[in-house]
């Protein structure tokens, strides 16, 4: 009888949550839609616009989910959850895959590699990216985690066909592989000791905390590393610069952001469900004190990043570490993680949205009209390329932080948040990332305008010029500039409105 | 109409988006463009500066708007205003920022490569200029702090000499070192501020200067009993890092070596600017933020600010004394000039910090002139050695004139310009001894010896370069090159030689708008400072 309940409860549960995964049922329908199309039709031409349409239906559906209420769903009985924090990580994500859709269908070399999966494969990744932030069990963290691996490592492979992309796939495939069995043995672990894989089950913290101390490091770190790979964190970031470097700019354009947001996305789920204060008290090991531990990792990634950057000679490596060096600056809101934490981060997640695909689109513009693929060759650019050349120096500025850009607003945010976050603890450790990040954005400036110099200030030895024009490029790059000086100069709408939703 | 000050900081942005607007084809209309503008700013702060003589106490022309408000729940507000107002010690200074940015459009005619980029770059930066000096938000004022490095990286990287990529990389990073600091101290200055009307955190500046507007367990609260960090008291700190900020700036033994470099390197309008201008907003930055937020930690470390003044004006001459480049030699002598204001404002009295503010804006057109008359022969041939010059006076005597004028103005002659703001600086250092006990009667003397030194750095390179029989490096060529002044190099230069002389004759006319600020201003460092560290002392303990 009292199975037969339970069987009951599970069938409501699971009646009732199936409508909440209505942008991902239609994602699955244009995937499908995609797959039929590339069997049976000869002219490809126009997948990638049934694609974008697919995504911004999808992103519209999304949008309609946002609720009155801030509570958090439960969906298949707590196997995943929603809430409005979790539908701002997955619009945010939906942005990027349609941006990187409308970019890429205009890149000659895929269009001349004639690999439809490029387009189509899309909707599926969009899907695995949002389970990965709608995951609270430990069954779906894992699986959404090696979903978006899964598509990552075959965007790495399909991006150009070369000899050096084959080898950046394979060593993101090995990588990648590592981590997600460290994750998985942090995960055994924690089942082992604590008798339940769900995050929210009311005993699992009581019983975690019973276990033997090392265990409990050792499963946290396992899980932890498993985490920090996703979003290239020091110490575990060091397959990035090899991927990035062997990957075509379009691609980055999306493996550089839309993992990252995903990732952040279930770091500061992860956190939340341990409602870590009490897990401090529980726990005496300095270690575990969340903040000491997220501080430690940010200035250790905040370091690596901007100090390996600055000896880089090829532009996607050098991107790589800055990418690095950013996400020691978004792991400052997860050690802020108040009220205004949330916000900082969800703030600078979209200023580094915009300034990275921005990025990520002009250097691959450079990429196919003048082959620049090393900082050597970007030596004059501003006499090949004026526009698309001033565009990149306001994105590498507001990179840096400078005002009144909108990676200055982002950073102050993320600032704030921090010195609240000590002045809250006092922990010193805080107080150390906050004056390393300080010093990584004098740092960044020294990396960036290597870039820069050599565009506007470096006669061009021999510069290499492309035939086929791409002139949708500044379709999408200017609203993206635009929009980095707008939120720099009046940030207010878009940060109360994610106030207004998600608190 | 009431926003005067407003109009002053986007009538450029606005001409420089128009710029952008035109074809490139169009260059002949790009330097009329940014004269006109800069003409149109000179003529308004003029008109402001007159408004502010009739009346001149307090702040005027106020402006205040929410410019970013947002409520974010459990963690309060989040106020940013758009606030502008200037006092007698910014008035002087925007009508001198003004002024330089109209000389360096008029000197701007050498520029020949890129005019669309350069004009534009130029306008965004006086944009910058005129904001710095305006604004009276925190916040505000760093956005405008900020945005002064970019166009000033570009104007020096794009257009200097032969090695202005480092230049100009190093002159952003000095800066760029002291402002994000700076931006700690000011979210830290933020989370401790509250708005008497509101209760919320604000970056208003005027309410920052005031101790009893802090809530008292913040780290910058005067009455904390635990704003310890690393066993030091965080206002001093705090103190400390802006003061560097600002030094760098100025900039000030041992934070100056960006500056010769960047003046080497720059082009002549963009040297004008950089020593016409951006060094003042160090010597303001001190005199606003260091001394206005933390005047406890400014008595305390008076004697070190005073000795960095002095050690700046000795370092800075005996380096030009040695300096085998002219605009080099120009260049230490802006940092020993500067000293001077360091050690007015440390002195703490109302001679010293009005001698400050008007040694700045005398060197502000002193070095206007100095860097243009460089630029002048730099133009003909290329050259600024000086040993390659020997008799410019006979190929060139309008030119020695204006040389001249400004080289004595620059030691100090009375009559002109220079003679006023060194001596009340050093009577200011002088009398400190006696009123304050801050600075010790040595510091003044060594001064003194400062100004002996620019006496004979001047009058040797004078010597050197303008006296005797001619002889040029380029031999005969160059006598043909070195023609006297053109029409356009008397337009810049007439004006500046008149206000040199009509300064040191009648410095009223800037004594006027600064003293009532100025007076008010050192008693009310003078009477918060020794409360607030009375207080601090006595809860601290340190």
């Amino acid at each position: 009888m009292e199975l037969y309940q339970t069987l009951q409860s599970l069938v409501t549960s699971n009646n009732a949550s199936w409508k909440f995964l209505i942008p991902e049922y239609n994602l699955l329908f244009f995937f499908l839609l995609g797959l039929l199309i590339d069997l049976f039709f000869k002219n490809k031409k126009w997948l990638a616009g049934l694609m974008i349409v697919g995504i911004s239906f999808s992103g519209f559906l999304t949008f309609q989910q946002i609720s009155a209420s801030i509570e958090i769903q439960q969906l298949f009985n707590g196997m995943l959850i929603l809430s409005n924090k979790i539908i701002v990580f997955k619009l945010l994500i939906t942005l990027v895959v349609g941006l990187f859709i409308i970019f890429a269908s205009t890149d000659y070399r895929i269009k001349k590699q004639n690999t439809p999966e490029y387009f189509y494969l899309a909707p599926l990744f969009l899907i695995a990216l949002n389970m990965l932030c709608m995951s609270a069990h430990m069954l779906t963290i894992y699986l959404s985690v090696e979903m978006v691996s899964l598509f990552s490592y075959g965007y790495v492979a399909l991006s150009i066909k070369d000899k050096s992309n084959a080898e950046s796939g394979m060593k993101y495939i090995l990588f990648g592989l590592l981590a997600s069995d460290l994750l998985l043995y942090g995960i055994s672990l924690m089942y082992g000791f604590s008798g339940t894989l769900s995050l929210q089950d009311p005993n699992f913290l009581a019983w975690f905390a019973k276990a033997p101390m090392p265990i409990i490091a050792l499963s946290i770190g396992l899980i932890m590393a498993g985490f920090l790979f996703k979003i290239a964190a020091a110490p575990f970031h060091f397959y990035a610069p090899d991927v990035f470097q062997g990957t075509s700019a379009t691609t980055l354009v999306l493996l550089s952001v839309a993992p990252k947001i995903a990732g952040y996305a279930l770091f500061a789920n992860f956190l939340g469900f341990f409602s870590f204060k009490i897990f401090n008290q529980v726990l005496f090991w300095p270690m575990y004190n969340w903040e000491t531990f997220l501080s430690i990792t940010a200035i250790m990634t905040l370091v690596i990043g901007s100090f390996v950057a600055l000896s880089q000679t090829n532009i996607k490596r050098l991107m790589a570490y800055a990418g690095i060096a950013q996400s020691g600056f978004l792991l400052m809101g997860l050690i802020g993680y108040t009220s205004i934490g949330v916000i900082a981060l969800l703030f600078y997640l979209l200023a580094y949205l915009l300034m990275n695909t921005a990025a990520f689109m002009l250097i691959s513009y450079f990429e196919q009209q003048h082959e620049a693929y090393d900082l050597a060759d970007y030596k004059g650019l501003v006499r090949k390329a004026p526009l698309a050349s001033i565009l990149l120096v306001v994105v590498f500025a507001s990179f840096i932080g400078l005002p009144p850009l909108v990676g200055f607003t982002g950073k102050f945010l993320l600032f704030s948040a921090s010195y609240q976050a000590y002045v809250a603890s006092a922990n010193p450790a805080i107080l150390i990332t906050i004056i390393t990040a300080a010093v990584a954005s004098i740092v960044s400036l020294f990396y960036y305008f290597i870039i820069i110099r050599n565009m506007f200030m470096q006669e061009a030895t021999w510069v290499k010029v492309n035939k086929e024009e791409q002139n949708i490029l500044y379709l999408l790059v200017l609203p993206l500039i635009l929009a980095i000086i707008y939120f720099g100069i009046l940030p207010s709408n878009m940060i109360s409105y994610i106030q207004s939703i998600i608190a | 109409m009431n926003n005067w000050l407003s109009v002053l900081i986007f009538l450029p942005i606005a001409a420089a988006l128009i710029l952008l607007l035109l074809p490139k084809r169009a260059s002949n209309v790009f330097r009329p463009v940014t004269i006109v503008i800069s003409v149109l700013q000179t003529l308004i702060a003029a008109y402001l500066y007159a408004q502010y003589l009739k009346n001149p106490h307090g702040y005027h022309f106020v402006e205040r708007a929410d410019w970013i408000n947002l409520n974010l729940g459990t963690f309060g507000r989040l106020n940013i205003d758009y606030f502008l107002a200037v006092d007698g010690l910014s008035i002087g200074l925007l009508l001198l920022s003004a002024f330089v940015m109209l000389i360096a459009a008029i000197a701007s005619n050498e520029i020949k490569k890129d005019p669309k980029a350069y004009y534009t770059l130029f306008l965004l930066l006086s944009a910058a200029i005129m904001g710095v000096f305006c604004a009276l938000d925190f916040f505000l004022f760093y956005v405008f702090y900020e945005l002064m490095l970019l166009p000033m990286y570009f104007l020096i990287g794009m257009w200097g000499g032969p090695n202005r990529e480092y230049a100009s990389i190093k002159f952003f990073l000095y800066t760029l070192f002291g402002s994000i600091f700076m931006l700690l101290v000011m979210i830290g200055l933020y989370f401790s501020v509250i708005d008497p009307v509101t209760g919320e955190h604000t970056f208003n500046m005027l309410y920052m200067m005031d101790a009893a507007n802090y809530t008292k367990d913040s780290y910058f609260s005067i009455f904390s009993t635990d704003a310890l960090l690393f066993h030091y008291p965080v206002r001093f700190l705090g103190f400390i890092v802006l003061f560097i900020a600002f030094a760098i700036k100025i900039p000030t033994i041992p934070l100056h070596t960006w500056l010769p470099d960047a003046h080497v390197e720059a082009p002549t309008p963009v040297s004008i600017i950089l020593a016409g201008v951006l060094l003042k907003i160090g010597g303001y930055g001190i005199i606003r933020i260091c001394y206005g937020i933390f005047p406890e930690a400014a008595i305390y470390f008076s004697y070190w600010i005073g000795l960095i003044g002095v050690v700046s004006i000795l370092y800075g001459a005996f380096i030009a004394l040695a300096s085998t480049d002219l605009k080099r030699m120009i260049a230490y002598s802006s940092i020993s000039h500067m000293g001077f204001v360091i050690l007015g404002i440390a002195s703490l009295t109302s001679e010293g910090v009005n001698g400050a503010i008007f040694q700045m804006i005398s060197h502000g057109v002193l070095s206007t002139m100095l860097f243009y008359l460089v630029g002048v022969i730099y133009l003909r041939v290329q050259d600024r050695e000086i040993a390659a010059f020997r008799g410019l006076a006979q190929p060139m005597p309008r030119y020695t004139l204006f040389v001249v004028i400004a080289f004595f103005a620059s030691l100090g002659l009375p009559g002109l310009s220079g003679f006023i703001g060194e001596a009340f600086t050093l009577i200011g250092a002088f009398k400190s001894a006696s009123v304050n006990a801050l600075l010790p009667r040595g510091f003044a003397i060594l001064a003194s010896v400062g100004i002996l030194i620019g006496a004979a750095y001047f009058l040797w390179t004078l010597q050197r370069m303008f006296f005797g029989a001619p002889r040029f490096k380029g031999a005969q060529e160059w006598h043909l090159k070195l023609k006297d002044l053109t029409a356009t190099e008397y337009l810049v230069l007439i004006p500046l030689a008149l206000i040199t002389i009509l300064l040191g004759i009648f410095p009223s006319i800037l004594f006027d708008a600064s003293n009532n600020t100025i007076n008010a201003w050192v008693h009310e460092t003078w009477i918060h400072g020794i409360a607030n560290l009375k207080s601090m002392q006595s809860l601290l303990k340190f």
